[in-house]
């Protein structure tokens, strides 16, 4: 198929998802987009079934209906097309940094003395300079998901897909690291789908959240319940992220997030 | 961009964790051992020295010692062959163990097939089996190289298994999302995450091998220390007996040890989590 070029850089269209082949469906009919440099939430409760979305946006499961189209190419079940990246940090415990984040690069056939030359100098750029060297356990909290998200990178996919990527970070590393995010991705042009159940988390995070309702297990598919945009703009207008979540519209559209979650 | 805050984080739950753990003294863990161990030995001779215990029943230490002094040479050379016996049936067992760990890992059927056998396996005692193998093959080395194997695969097979089964799942998922193939993920990520647990059942099957290699000989053959121990033990040679014992369990240390050297050259990262 060929890719227009105002293709969004993820959309997922009509997807049906199934844990089990079929026998009880999870999630029923959702839809939505991802354009480049954008960053999208995906809110919902515990159970609801999104981290199911996610391996079928990642192509780790195929979709019973509908399709994943990255820049309008169907990758429907397809592995490898975009990044993946977990609460879980999954450093290898085993390599050394610079080894884990070219990890991508090694596995698609880079000689990894060249994977390194090609990782060293994006450590200064990811705030991990020095740590080369250094073993994962060496690494704190925050430092490690850094590692893992310059491993995202690596992976030299344009779309990312976090699955509460933050969650297990202690409060204040989480709320420098999802700004930090936010304009790394902004700078590299990344298009990022992050999952999350943390409402604050989503409206300080994203571009756009939507909002998953249903309980998959008592027998309801999850189904969308909503979009809500988030100004952006004027929320980095303001400079900090702080000051934007003590903003009236700030806690308009936590409001709004919390009655589609119902 | 990073933030002072987070980059000159010292992981605190480390630091607090090594001071909950810390436990005794360095001095202290070699000292107390060390005194328990002297106290033993000295009430040991004072037993046997004031005639508490008959002397012909048991040797005092420095009768030990002085038998281990005295029949250096010979035991040199029976160890050798003890040595030799334990070396092959411990390398090619743990080979066996790996192979059987891959592809029980590998292939479902083969886990199901071969589970049950492999804890039946090692139901059967050592000693039973033993004599049904010098009837087989005679009292040369095979025997006893094939009883080793049979006791160190084991701990090796088990450990790996359990080592591989223990690989995270979003790891995996993780890894296949890079485009790694199978290959990839078993040596990337499953072999090294398993290393530890191979490690552990390493050190269970050196010490078998030893002990393997003795009561294999106990029941046939020209040379070894299950030989000499046979022999000595027929001449009521008592204080050779225990020199003999304690050669077997410094020897069965000496390997425990090369093994947690061998851990600590092929796994460098292992010192960076334990700090």
């Amino acid at each position: 198929m060929a890719s227009p070029s105002n293709a969004p850089a993820l959309e997922a269209r009509s997807l049906t998802l199934s844990w089990d082949g079929g026998r009880s469906i999870v999630v029923r009919d959702i839809s939505l987009t991802v354009a480049s440099g954008e960053v999208v939430c995906i809110v919902g409760r515990s159970g609801c079934g999104k981290t199911t979305i996610l391996h079928a946006l990642s192509g780790l499961t195929k979709p019973l209906e509908g399709q994943v189209l990255l820049h309008g190419t169907d990758v429907s079940g397809v592995p490898g097309r975009v990044s993946y990246m977990l609460q879980k940090d999954l450093l290898i415990p085993s390599k050394r940094i610079i080894d884990n984040v070219c990890l991508p690069l090694v596995i698609a056939g880079t000689p990894k003395q060249e994977a390194r030359a090609k990782a060293a100098p994006l450590f200064e750029r990811f705030g991990l300079e020095g740590t080369e060297r250094q073993w994962p356990a060496q690494l704190s909290g925050g430092m490690r998901q850094r590692a893992a998200f310059l491993r995202t990178y690596l992976m030299g996919n344009d779309v990312a897909l976090l699955d509460e990527p933050f969650s297990a970070l202690d409060a204040i590393t989480r709320v420098d690291l999802r700004s930090w995010y936010c304009s790394m991705a902004s700078e590299l042009g990344m298009a990022s789908v992050v999952i999350t159940h943390d409402v604050d988390e989503a409206v300080t995070m994203a571009d756009r959240i939507y909002v998953l309702e249903g309980n998959p297990r008592g027998g309801v598919p999850t189904t969308l319940a909503g979009e809500v945009k988030v100004p952006r703009a004027e929320a980095l207008a303001s400079s900090d992220v702080d000051d934007f979540a003590l903003t009236p519209e700030y806690v308009a559209i936590k409001r709004r997030v919390l009655e589609l979650l119902g | 961009m990073a933030t002072p805050a987070e980059t000159s984080n010292p992981t605190p739950t480390g630091t607090s964790r090594a001071n909950f753990s810390s436990g005794p003294s360095h001095a202290r863990r070699i000292a107390v051992p060390a005194i328990t161990v002297t106290v033993l030995l000295v009430v040991w001779e004072a037993v046997v020295r004031l005639g508490v215990v008959p002397n012909f029943l048991l040797p005092s230490p420095t009768q030990v010692v002085a038998a281990l002094v005295g029949d250096s040479s010979l035991l040199a050379g029976h160890a050798g062959t003890t040595l030799v016996e334990s070396a092959l049936g411990l390398v090619i067992g743990v080979a066996v163990g790996f192979v059987a760990a891959v592809l029980m890992d590998r292939f479902e059927t083969i886990y199901l097939a071969l589970d049950p056998l492999i804890t039946i396996s090692q139901t059967i005692p050592t000693v039973a089996i033993a004599p049904l193998l010098v009837l087989w093959f005679g009292y040369g080395l095979a025997p006893k190289v094939i009883l080793i194997v049979l006791t160190t695969f084991f701990p090796v097979a088990v450990s790996l298994v359990s080592g591989f089964k223990a690989t995270d799942p979003d790891m995996i998922d993780l890894m296949r999302t890079m485009g790694a193939s199978d290959l990839q993920i078993f040596t990337q990520v499953k072999l090294p995450g398993a290393l530890d647990q191979l490690f552990s059942g390493l050190r269970i099957s050196a010490t078998y091998a030893i002990v393997g290699a003795v009561i294999s000989e106990w029941l046939g053959g020209f040379s070894g220390l299950g030989v000499y121990m046979t022999r000595v033990r027929k001449s009521f040679a008592y204080d050779r007996m225990f020199a003999v014992i304690i050669l077997i369990s410094v020897l069965s240390l000496a390997l425990m040890y090369l093994v947690d050297l061998l851990q600590r050259v092929c796994m460098p990262w292992k010192q960076a989590e334990d700090e």
